[in-house]
């Protein structure tokens, strides 16, 4: 027996350097061929097994934008969005707000957010509807069209990645999998366009909010009316402790009464928002953006970011 | 952190390497996948005239949102570079898979 154990270790040992000489070679070779990568790779403190994490997101990404220019080959509809976006933010000049406005703000929303789930004294709405309008560059409300939700100031609840057509599965959704996949469909239906999974389709279970449609006074008398008009209707999740905002629709009907939380986020709104973050614990303002035209994209604003972009394009306007 | 509402978590069950020669050579295994998944990338990336650094720049800014890459991407290629990008990484990944 000792015999053979020695035998096993000794080509296991054998086994072991040749795939270390392998390894060593493959590393020679690829730092000789792609030295601006490895430097990039070594001021970044980036490991092999880092950059290889982010060419999966790469070939992902690759492969999702490739449908996107297929479908539209003039341009994508997420350039022309953002480009819109930031065009109409240099066109109004929505540099009036400064450093020290921007922080107000800041300080403020964290003491709404602070303070009992509902709605704000009209006072503080108006002036948080208006001040955000002005700082995002597109129109958020409370109120729109004379629809209002039981709470803009709620604790917002992780929810599980939602079916997009009948044979769906967690598998196809490309981020996030251990949220995992809620068993039936949203309460507003499939996610696709006429049987298709068009890319708006894909952004909208993506950025999905879970409102509670169920608990409105006059749901039950008036829901034929009211569905339509919340069904992918776009909402923005502020989180000012971590100074991120989301732009979502909403796709789902709850969280029920009994969770003690008044919303709910998609996997990507919880993680790429920060909304369980230490700090938010799911603390946040959720409020209709008003956009008829369809221009403001789905997805994550960091805040401090779109700042520093508006403070950059009041310097360069002022010159 | 709360996962869900409906308190549903997805387990992972981390692998468990019999004997420290294997987890070594599971190790080295996949240094060695890493390597080649990048190799392939940065060739198909270099076939069709991206910058290489850039988009992997872009990658690791959008932290893990495909869309903020999407987005890059979008911005950065011609509709046509995307294809041919797609299908140099496609046809690199059917040379992985054979």
């Amino acid at each position: 027996m000792a015999h053979a154990s020695s035998v096993a270790t000794n080509l296991t040992t054998q086994t072991l350097e040749q795939l270390n000489a392998k390894y060593d070679e493959l590393k020679k070779e690829f730092q000789h061929k792609h030295q601006d990568v490895v430097k990039w790779m070594e001021t970044k403190g980036l490991t092999l097994a880092d950059v290889s994490s982010l060419s999966k997101q790469v070939v992902a990404a690759v492969s999702l934008a490739t449908q996107v220019a297929i479908a539209q080959p003039v341009e994508a509809q997420v350039q022309q969005n953002l480009a819109a976006i930031e065009q109409k933010q240099k066109n109004e000049l929505l540099t009036q707000i400064s450093e020290q406005e921007y922080e107000e703000i800041m300080q403020k929303m964290l003491g709404y957010v602070n303070s009992p789930v509902g709605h704000l004294k009209q006072q503080d709405e108006l002036y948080l509807e208006q001040q955000l309008s002005d700082f995002l560059g597109f129109e958020v409300a409370a109120e729109l069209e004379g629809h209002r939700l039981n709470h803009s100031i709620s604790i917002m609840g992780g929810e599980q990645h939602l079916r997009r057509y009948p044979t769906d599965t967690l598998a196809e959704h490309d981020a996030y999998q251990e949220a995992g996949i809620a068993p039936n469909r949203g309460a507003f239906g499939w996610f696709t366009e006429n049987g298709q999974l068009t890319e708006e389709a894909i952004l909208r279970e993506k950025y999905y909010f879970a409102v509670q449609t169920l608990y409105l006074p006059d749901w039950n008398t008036n829901h034929q009316e009211l569905k339509p008009w919340y069904k992918f209707r776009k909402m923005i999740v502020i989180n000012p402790a971590d100074r991120m905002a989301v732009v979502g629709v909403v796709g789902d009907a709850g969280p029920a009464m009994w969770v003690k939380k008044q919303s709910g986020g998609s996997p990507e709104i919880i993680r790429e928002g920060k909304i369980w973050s230490p700090n938010a614990r799911g603390r946040t303002i959720l409020l209709f953006v008003d956009d008829p035209t369809d221009e403001v994209p789905l997805g994550p604003i960091n805040l401090d970011a779109l700042n520093l972009s508006i403070l950059a394009s009041t310097q360069g306007a002022s010159l | 952190m709360n996962e869900t509402s409906t308190g549903l978590k997805a387990e992972v069950v981390p692998p468990v390497a019999e004997t420290e020669g294997q987890k070594e050579r599971a190790q080295i295994e996949a240094g060695i996948a890493d390597l080649q998944r990048i190799e392939q990338l940065l060739v198909a990336l270099k076939e069709v005239g991206v910058p290489q650094v850039e988009i992997l720049e872009a990658a690791l800014a959008g932290g893990s949102s495909l869309t903020a890459l999407q987005q890059f991407l979008v911005k950065q290629l011609s509709p046509e570079q995307m294809q041919q990008l797609n299908k140099a990484i496609e046809a690199m990944q059917s040379t992985e898979n054979s």
